[in-house]
This record gives structure tokens, sequence and C-alpha cells, in this order.
């Protein structure tokens, strides 16, 4: 490590500038190496996951053919067709109400309505709870009494507060998504570096200036883990919801099928579950992501 | 803050403060006495835990000692705030923010215009050597950088009235130590400031100080002060810094010692 004003060491923020100033300038072999040896991992990592893949979808459509199970269990590529019609809306026999836009809508602004509210109250707690010790106190029993209700316990008591609304699915999607984003901050919030705390209040940072530019900062890397167990719950409650409490949506379109005993309608709802899901998460918490703890090369201990 | 009629910048009266520990109570402070009068450059030395954190503690509002006074000017310490400039033990940057950003920090919550904290950020970054280095986030920095930031952080505090220094640069390499301890020497010419700098390392505190106090451990308390009549930059190797240093690593060992009179002796009382 050098130190002085100008020899001092900067870790540059590209792996090939590394290179490039580990050896000669004119020597790029180094570079070509390197970028080689990316390119292999990336190879070999795709063809390595598509072969899992590839394994679990040739045992289902054996499974299917094998034992004569298509009508409970439909091979992958009438799945794969059937979520196509829908999608292109060219389903010979539609028997569930609006297009599937409209009901993959539905379920995405419950979810999105449901895993907002639960990040605009469990963040604020989740930070008081883990900083002051009067909050804690006080709130953290009443938090640990409530946890171990489980989610789709509190759907019968949704429907009699709210009816078979929309409202009933988006407290019940509350419920499973404020817990485990008030958790991950709370303990996070405990858990951040002493000293940064010390160096904000010595610097000035008092109260919610505190919280909210000392304190947050450092719980974040908590936080995203949080958000996204919290919005991968969200599409579990929105689902189990929609089953018991809605007309539309994901959910309501799984037990209609299986009313209707189609299975490639039943499975091709889940597939489109998954692919929402993941994307959901993938958007949201990965752009959190990006402009924060990955920007800022932190992560949670 | 503007020159106070106190003749000192820190009083400590009688000043005490005991841990619970595993064994007992341990008096980490007991007793303590200390004034250190405005742009004198003081070091505190005494072996790992004699209770020199806990002073810096206590001066920067981290903690309330259990008996006695530190007055700041004059006045009473309630809490932290920006009339200290802290530097820890490690450099406890802010990985969110730039560098700009961390220096401006302090001055930001103190409530001054962007443009202003702007122009005194960039000065002290040009003073430490980092002004190249703004733009970028600590992850990005060397050690040694980060705890430049840290010191260019709490001197940017130009209403400090003391800059506390908690063995800022003991979990460096001994060369990268060396060049620190020259830049926070330039830097203290350029602007002399009050400043209480916290160390075990005899070395450092014979190259930096203007007076030295030797802690005693268990409990906490001044034994000995040494003053440094040296002109800076000093020479390292230089006789008189040889024959200050060879006198003042005798006398902790006397201090090393001296009778602890610690938990055991008082658990009678507990």
């Amino acid at each position: 490590m050098s130190i002085g004003s100008d020899g001092a060491m900067v870790r540059p923020d590209v792996r090939g500038e590394a290179a490039a100033t580990a050896t000669s300038p004119r020597d790029t072999s180094f570079i070509r190496w390197a970028t080689a040896r990316r390119r292999r991992i990336a190879r070999r990592r795709l063809i390595r996951g598509a072969i899992g893949i590839a394994a679990v979808l040739a045992l289902w459509e054996f499974m299917a053919k094998a034992y004569d199970l298509e009508i409970i269990l439909p091979t992958p590529f009438t799945v794969a067709q059937d979520v196509a019609k829908m999608l292109l809306l060219q389903e010979d026999k539609w028997l569930y109400g609006p297009t599937i836009y409209e009901h993959l809508g539905a379920s995405l602004l419950r979810a999105l309505i449901g895993f907002g509210l639960a990040a605009v109250i469990a963040l604020p707690l989740g930070l008081l709870v883990g900083r002051v010790a009067g909050v804690r106190e006080t709130v953290g029993p009443v938090v640990k009494i409530l946890y171990p209700i489980p989610g789709v316990a509190w759907i019968p008591l949704a429907i009699l507060w709210f009816g078979l609304s929309d409202q009933a699915v988006i407290f019940t999607v509350f419920m499973g998504a404020v817990f485990p984003l008030y958790f991950n901050t709370e303990g996070g919030a405990r858990q951040i570096d002493p000293f940064v705390v010390d160096a904000g209040r010595c610097f000035g940072a008092r109260g919610p200036n505190l919280l909210v530019r000392v304190i947050l900062p450092a719980t974040l890397p908590y936080v995203i883990v949080g958000l996204r167990v919290a919005i991968g719950n969200a599409w579990r409650m929105i689902v189990a919801a929609e089953m018991f409490a809605s007309q539309t949506g994901i959910g309501f379109l799984l037990t209609e099928s299986r009313f209707q005993f189609r299975a490639a309608d039943l499975m091709s709802a889940m597939v489109l579950v998954s692919v929402v899901g993941y994307l959901t998460e993938k958007v949201i918490v990965g752009t959190i992501e990006r402009r924060t703890t990955e920007k800022w090369e932190v992560a949670a201990a | 803050m503007n020159v106070s009629a106190a003749p000192y910048v820190i009083e400590a009266r009688r000043v005490a403060h005991s841990y619970e520990g595993p064994t007992g109570w341990v008096h980490a402070l007991d007793a303590f006495d200390i004034e250190i009068p405005r742009n004198e450059f003081l070091c505190i030395l005494g072996q790992s835990g004699c209770g020199k954190s806990t002073f810096m503690r206590i001066v920067a509002g981290l903690l309330k000692p259990l008996r006695g006074s530190v007055l700041l000017n004059g006045s009473p310490i309630h809490g932290p705030r920006l009339d200290r400039g802290v530097v820890f033990q490690e450099p406890a940057l802010f990985p969110w923010l730039t560098v700009l950003d961390n220096v401006k920090f302090g001055l930001r919550m103190g409530g001054w215009s962007n443009d202003r904290a702007n122009t005194r950020a960039h000065h002290v970054l040009d003073i430490v050597g980092l002004a190249r280095y703004e733009k970028l986030f600590p992850y990005q920095l060397s050690g040694g950088m980060k705890h430049r930031v840290a010191v260019a952080r709490a001197w940017a505090l130009d209403d400090a009235s003391v800059l506390l220094m908690d063995e800022p640069f003991s979990a460096v390499d001994a060369i990268g130590r060396m060049a620190l301890q020259d830049h926070l020497i330039e830097t203290w010419l350029t602007e002399p400031r009050t400043v209480l700098y916290v160390t075990h390392d005899i070395e450092e505190a014979v190259y930096l100080a203007d007076r030295i106090a030797v802690l005693r451990s268990s409990p906490g308390r001044i034994e000995r002060y040494f003053r440094v009549d040296l002109a800076r930059p000093r020479d390292r190797n230089s006789a008189e810094v040889t024959a200050l240093k060879s006198e003042i690593t005798w006398a902790m060992r006397e201090i090393a010692a001296l009778p602890k009179e610690d938990s055991a002796a008082l658990e009678g009382e507990a």
C-alpha cells in the first residue's frame, strides 16, 4: 500500500483496469486470458443450469407419459402451449371471466399495495424498535405475540372484516409481508457498526436525522434481504387469499381451473405466478439494490 | 465557537468511571484531572485498558462519567456536539457517502449551506492530499486513505474547539502510520487546533505532541507529564527524540509496576 498524495492506491472499478495496471501497458495477454476465463465460467454456469432444468422437465414428461397421468399431469409441452394460448388470448374455451391480463393485473396491484403498506409500516417500526429502547420494550412483545399466527390464518378474519373484496386480499398480503421486513430491519438496525452510529452522533445527527441519515442507510443491506423475503411472501399470500376471497386474480384462476378439472390451465397459472413473482422481485428489490448497496459495496454481515 | 474566557479548552476535575467486568468492577478512571490550553497538541499515552478511550468518549459526549466533571470552554458537556471533531479507532466513514459528502456531513448537519460546505471540504481534502479522490466511495480507498478522510471529516469542523483522536492510526502498518502522522502534523501546522490524541505508541507521542500525559491503569489516572519542546517536523532519530523516548519508556515501566486497586480489593464494597 502506498500512501503519498499521488501514489495512493485506489481500487479500480473495473477488473480489466486492474489487469492493465498489473502488467506493462503493451502486454495485453493478461486481459485476454482474464476475459476468456470469465466467458468460460459464464458458459459453464449456463450449461449446468440448463442441465438441471432439463432433467426436471424430462422427469415430468416421463412421469406423465409412463403412468398415463396426462389428465392430472399435463406434459411440459402442453403447459407451455397453454401458457402461450392464454397470453395470446387464443383460448378455444375460456372459462375464467376476464382475460389473463386482467387476472394478472389484479393480483399484481393487490400484491404491490399490500407490500407497499407493509414497507411503510415495517421499515420505520423496525428501525425504531432496533435502536430505541423505549419503543423496543413497548412494541417488541406485541410483535412477538402476533408473529406466530400464520399468514393464512388471517384470511377468515379479513373476509369477516372486509367481505370478499380487494381490501381483504390486500390485508392478508400485508400480514404476510410485514413480519419478514420488520424482523430483518430490526435485527439489522441492532447489528450496525457502533462506530458508524457514534460518528453520526458526533457529527451532529440526532433524533430523526440520525435515524434517516445514518441508521437507515447503514441498515439497508438487511432491509434489502427483508424486502426480498417480503415480496416473496406477498405472492404466496395473494394466491392463498384470492382462492377464498376473490373473483379475479391468479389465485382465483387456480381454484377455478381445479373446479373445471383443467390441469393444464392450473399449471399455466402456476407458471405465470412464478414468472411474475420473479420479475417483481427483480425489478423492485433489484433496482433498490443496484442503486444502493451494490454501488457502495456493502453487504449484510 | 469563538474564543471564550475560559483559560482551558478542556478541564477535567476528579473524573471517575468504572465498568462491571466478568471478575468485578474495573476502575477505568479515578480522580482523573487534566487541563488542556488552546492550540496545544496533547497526547495521552498509556497501556491498553488504562482508560484513555474512556476519557475520550466522555469528552466526545458519548459517555457520562459516574463522578466528576469535564468542562469544555468552561461549560459542562452534554452529549455529542459539533464543537468537537472526533476521529475514532477505525475510520468509521459512512459507506453510502462519497469522500466529499463524508467530509461535508458534519458541516451540513451544522447548518452550513451546500456551497460553503463544499468550499470548506475541498480545502480540507486539499490539505490532507485527497482532493483527487473526492468522488470515490469509501470501499474504493486504501486503509490509509480512509484514515485520512476520517481526519479530514473532523478537521473540516472549523468551529470545533477541540479535535479528539482515539488511536486513529493504530490499525495501520508502521510505514503507513508514519506517512499519516506526517500528514497530520502538516495539517496541524497549516491550521493550528487543540488536539487531544490518545495513543499507546511512545514514538508516535514524541513525534506529535507538545505535551505527553502518561496514564497508569486500574485506576486510570495521569501519573506524569512530559513536555516536548522540539521544533516540527521532528527527526524521528535525533538524539533528543531518542533520549525522550527512553525516558518515557522507563517511566512507563515504573508506572506499569504500580499496584492495582481493582475489583478484588474492592469486592467487599460491592
